[in-house]
């Protein structure tokens, strides 16, 4: 069968010529050559469409960022403690005091807006000592604290528990009553 | 990205080998062909050598497609076998190309793709000594083994020259 090919020697290529004719048959090829050309064409355009992947996940990093913001924000609105409520001992004048001798009662803003060194329970008539006073931050707002409401004392406050303004300072009126 | 050109020559010049380098593997080398030229492609940088990158890839994908298709079908490797033929007919060669293709079927997985690569892919042995991962010299052992496994099945006496061992050298 191969006696033609016989004698044979390598030539410059290292090749015998056994295997020069054996390399001398084309291999049949199926590969469409237009189609792998517009494969790889399609497939170029979408990798150039496509952004990088930093890109591509910027905006649902963004979200979902402002998404857990938004989560933990609700959750301390609905675990938010309830406003404080104070309560401030008032002591009650003296039954001898004459009322005429009273001041003219100061109104709820009046109050508010004075200071807490100020304040001057004796300037209450005892009507008000029942109504809870209100201490708003800020006008129109919801109070948030402090809430501070005056309630009659059930029996004569002695010095010691005197007015007090904040809970942990006592507040000391001193020889305003 | 590479040159369309570049790509459509290679397409020319290598398609054919490195669709019978796959089919030592598997039925549906012209898929996987088809499939390393397209990521070839979409290469950010063409590779150094483009043709050792495309046997590299094919190599890869026919040995998996190659898996996946006997574990799809026991029967499909046979149906591989008796697949499409893997030389065009050519009247003025001298060997026939359905008993270079049986007798090339059965040498060992190792010598096949090393004759294949280097006679009709154009690699040399240190391109195929990377790309099957191994020594320059195991390469050259493994193709002088298939071409001599070759020359006995196919009737061809070996000259003394190249290979005085040869039994079936009369000297």
């Amino acid at each position: 069968m191969s006696s033609s090919l016989e004698p044979e020697g390598s030539d410059e290529s290292g090749l015998s010529g056994f295997e020069r004719s054996l390399g001398s048959l084309k291999p049949a090829s199926r590969v469409q050559r237009d189609r792998i050309l517009f494969l790889a064409g399609q497939r170029q355009a979408k990798s150039l469409k496509r952004p990088h992947w930093s890109a591509r996940n910027l905006w649902p990093a963004i979200a979902a960022s402002l998404a857990v913001v938004s989560i933990g924000q609700g959750v301390l609105l609905a675990r938010r403690p309830t406003p404080e409520v104070r309560t401030v001992y008032v002591r009650m004048p003296p039954e001898s005091a004459p009322s005429s001798e009273r001041p003219e009662p100061a109104s709820m803003p009046q109050i508010a807006s004075r200071s807490a060194v100020a304040f001057d329970p004796r300037a209450i008539p005892a009507v008000d000592r029942r109504l809870p006073l209100t201490f708003f931050d800020e006008p129109g707002r919801t109070p948030n604290s402090p809430v501070i409401a005056l309630v009659p004392a059930e029996k004569p406050l002695t010095a010691a528990e005197g007015l007090k303004i904040r809970r942990s300072e006592p507040f000391d009126l001193g020889d305003s009553l | 990205m590479i040159d369309p050109e570049l790509l459509g020559r290679l397409i020319d010049r290598h398609a054919p080998a490195l669709e019978l380098y796959a089919r030592q593997w598997c039925g549906s080398a012209e898929d996987v062909v088809q499939e390393a030229f397209v990521r070839l492609a979409v290469l950010e940088t063409t590779p150094e050598n483009p043709v050792a990158w495309l046997f590299r890839v094919v190599r890869n994908g026919a040995v998996n497609a190659g898996i996946a298709s006997r574990r799809r079908k026991r029967h499909e490797e046979a149906a591989a076998a008796n697949g499409p033929a893997w030389f065009q007919p050519d009247a003025g060669s001298e060997f026939d190309p359905d008993i270079v293709q049986v007798t090339l079927a059965s040498l060992p997985i190792e010598q096949r793709e090393v004759i294949v690569a280097h006679l009709w892919g154009g690699l040399s042995f240190q391109e195929i000594a990377e790309l099957v991962h191994t020594s320059r010299s195991s390469v050259h052992r493994r193709y002088q083994a298939g071409i001599v496994t070759l020359r006995e099945l196919m009737g061809v006496s070996c000259p003394a020259r190249s290979n005085p061992k040869d039994p079936t050298n009369p000297a």
